[in-house]
């Protein structure tokens, strides 16, 4: 028993433990944690419980409580009045009723899922064959690619938009001008005012936007394969998409499989691009998608009790859809 | 089988990405294909960037015209303008969020990560669990609660309010992050410290966090990035009073969307402090953005 293992000089035991009475007396070594020095310390369990309780309090309080809010919420008529003081009225499931027979709501989620996963998987390959790539060039030139790639990533997506914005412009934008310079006369045209030009063009921003995160990503997965099992793969002559499909992405399934789904994710819940392009001259009624809807209806019309049934429903979706990455994660913790 | 890659033993870290001698392979495509294949790319993602630079050195008539300039007299008109108009108070607002929540997150996260690095017992996991179900969170989904408690708070238009979102947004990307950095923490080192006879908060500040710092600086890092871009709580929770740099570029896109030059400056001075987090974190980013899946 080293020094290290009894009580800090700064916190006394028993007020470690009437923190947390059920932990104190968790007992026996934790198995299979890896890393030697772990293991011989034992009993002071309340210890990192206080060490990590501030940190559960921020969380539940400026994330936690407000979710519980929203779930409330979504049983009640909440408008404008009850903001200003008047007790919000219990309603039931009138909110959740409400929305899903409006038809709108069953475009919007539609929309929205079909978006996702368009820009997710495309992201996703775009991102590999950027991983691919890096790994087959010269240093210069990667790195160039990298830092490109970075500074794309890095700026405020409020800065980027204002780039974008300009380019789809109706008016002086580059787009327009490079059309009609081959010969398609599109100048004047407003991309932004057809739902389907307009989401085209979303989701050309939106991968833009995501593909660094990726290609860096499995770039840094490739790296892990040992150079070996690429030499020997190279050594028996199997040709480049063979070599990718059975040797190279069996390796990096695992981090290709986390990266699109929290690019999923990220991607059901889309939001600045979306409203600064209605902004720049979509038509918002046509054009929402889960993250714009639900601004709408709550900022927007100050119905926050429909606005909440729907945050709930994308809550739901996120928490399906992130539930076999969160398992996988904590598979590997386990292991 | 499939975890392979995860649990690669933890020095695969020190290797560093730059050691590795890349084999040259003879592919079906050549090499000098495929290098301008890459730069073309690269230009993809530059050219935006670039542009914006360049229109924020124009003249707004220059700004303007169609077709595109490419070759005009640079000025630093835009710069003066943006500097002398009303964007000082957006960039102390942004400053004040994001410096005082990174530094909370940090103060935080750095005894969370050291608690859970040390036993994996049930309740790290669940807590670990719990972590990271806060950030798969949809924010646009919790922004109404957050809107009208802050409001029966009287915490709109605060910049306190946004200090404390951000930290609680940063807080499980750095304690997953840094755990992963504590975790690299050789036991022998340990041992000799506690044979040295030195307690907790001893081993934590005179030998693990020395250890630890690079990757202390990444994570915080990672957090400034976060929180200077961060978009949509400063959106809806501020107005006149505590707006930060983003929401002060959104107002120039729609009110004053004739004055692309200025704009275009004031989107690159919002970006230099983070382009620059971005670049010395470079390393760490991959890690800290996967929750730690990526090494």
């Amino acid at each position: 028993m080293s020094p290290r293992t009894q009580a800090p000089p700064t916190s006394s035991p028993r007020e470690v433990r009437t923190a947390a009475p059920e932990e104190a007396d968790t007992p026996g070594p934790a198995s299979g944690s890896g890393t030697a020095w772990r293991g011989p310390r034992r009993r002071r369990v309340g210890l990192p419980l206080l060490l990590v309780l501030p940190t559960i309090a921020v969380l539940v309080g400026a994330l936690g409580y407000p979710v519980a809010w929203q779930v409330a919420t979504s049983f009640q008529e909440f408008g404008l009045k009850q903001q200003f003081g008047l007790p919000p009225e219990f309603v039931g499931l009138a909110n959740y009723t409400a929305i899903f027979t409006d038809p709108t709501l069953w475009t919007i989620l539609g929309r929205s899922l079909l978006f996702c996963l368009v820009c997710a998987f495309a992201t996703v390959l775009i991102g590999g064959l950027l991983a691919l790539l890096m790994k087959r060039v010269g240093t210069v030139v990667r790195l160039v690619l990298q830092v490109s790639m970075l500074l794309a990533w890095a700026m405020p997506l409020v800065a980027a938009m204002t780039v974008w914005v300009w380019l789809v412009d109706w008016r002086r934008g580059a787009l327009n001008w490079l059309l009609t310079r081959v010969g398609v006369d599109a100048s004047g045209h407003n991309w932004l005012a057809e739902p389907a030009t307009f989401f085209a063009i979303a989701a050309i921003i939106v991968v833009w936007m995501s593909v660094p995160f990726v290609a860096l990503s499995l770039y840094a997965g490739l790296t892990q394969i040992p150079e070996e099992v690429l030499e020997a793969a190279a050594m028996d002559d199997a040709a480049g998409i063979q070599r990718v499909r059975l040797i190279i992405l069996p390796l990096v399934a695992p981090v290709l499989s986390i990266v699109l789904l929290l690019q999923i994710i990220w991607d059901l819940r889309v939001f600045t691009q979306i409203k600064l392009l209605q902004d720049a001259g979509g038509v918002a009624n046509e054009t929402h998608l889960l993250g714009t809807y639900i601004y709408q209806l709550g900022v927007g019309s100050g119905d926050f009790g429909a606005a909440s049934a729907v945050s709930i429903v994308m809550l739901l979706i996120t928490v399906a859809v992130s539930w076999y990455y969160v398992r996988s994660l904590m598979k590997e913790e386990a292991a | 089988m499939s975890t392979t890659t995860l649990d690669t033993p933890r020095d695969s870290q020190t290797t560093g990405r730059r050691d590795i001698v890349k084999p040259r392979r003879k592919g079906v495509v050549s090499g000098g294909v495929l290098t301008t294949v890459t730069w073309i790319l690269a230009l993809v993602f530059f050219a935006p960037v670039a542009w914006m630079v360049m229109t924020s050195f124009k003249q707004e008539n220059v700004a303007a015209s169609n077709p595109p300039a490419f070759f005009f007299e640079p000025t630093l008109d835009q710069y003066k303008a943006v500097i002398s108009s009303d964007a000082g108070p957006y960039f102390l607002n942004s400053l004040i969020a994001t410096g005082v929540s990174t530094l909370l997150v940090i103060l935080l996260a750095i005894p969370a990560s050291y608690a859970l690095s040390i036993r994996p017992v049930k309740k790290t996991s669940d807590v670990l669990f719990f972590f990271i179900s806060t950030k798969m969170l949809p924010i646009v989904a919790v922004i109404m609660p957050i809107y009208v408690i802050s409001g029966q708070l009287r915490a709109l238009d605060s910049i306190w309010t946004l200090v404390i979102l951000y930290t609680a947004m940063n807080l499980p990307i750095a304690v997953w992050m840094m755990r992963s950095f504590f975790q690299e923490v050789p036991g022998e080192v340990l041992e000799a410290a506690s044979m040295d006879g030195a307690g907790l908060i001893k081993t934590l500040r005179s030998v693990l966090i020395p250890m630890v710092t690079p990757g202390i600086a990444a994570t915080a890092l990672i957090c400034v990035i976060f929180a200077w871009n961060e978009f949509f709580f400063a959106l809806n929770l501020t107005a006149a009073k505590a707006a930060t740099v983003p929401v002060f570029l959104m107002s120039q896109m729609t009110s004053e969307g004739l004055f692309l030059a200025q704009l275009s400056a004031a989107s690159v001075l919002a970006s230099l402090p983070v382009v620059l987090a971005g670049w010395l974190a470079q390393k760490q980013l991959v890690r800290g953005l996967s929750m730690g899946a990526v090494k």
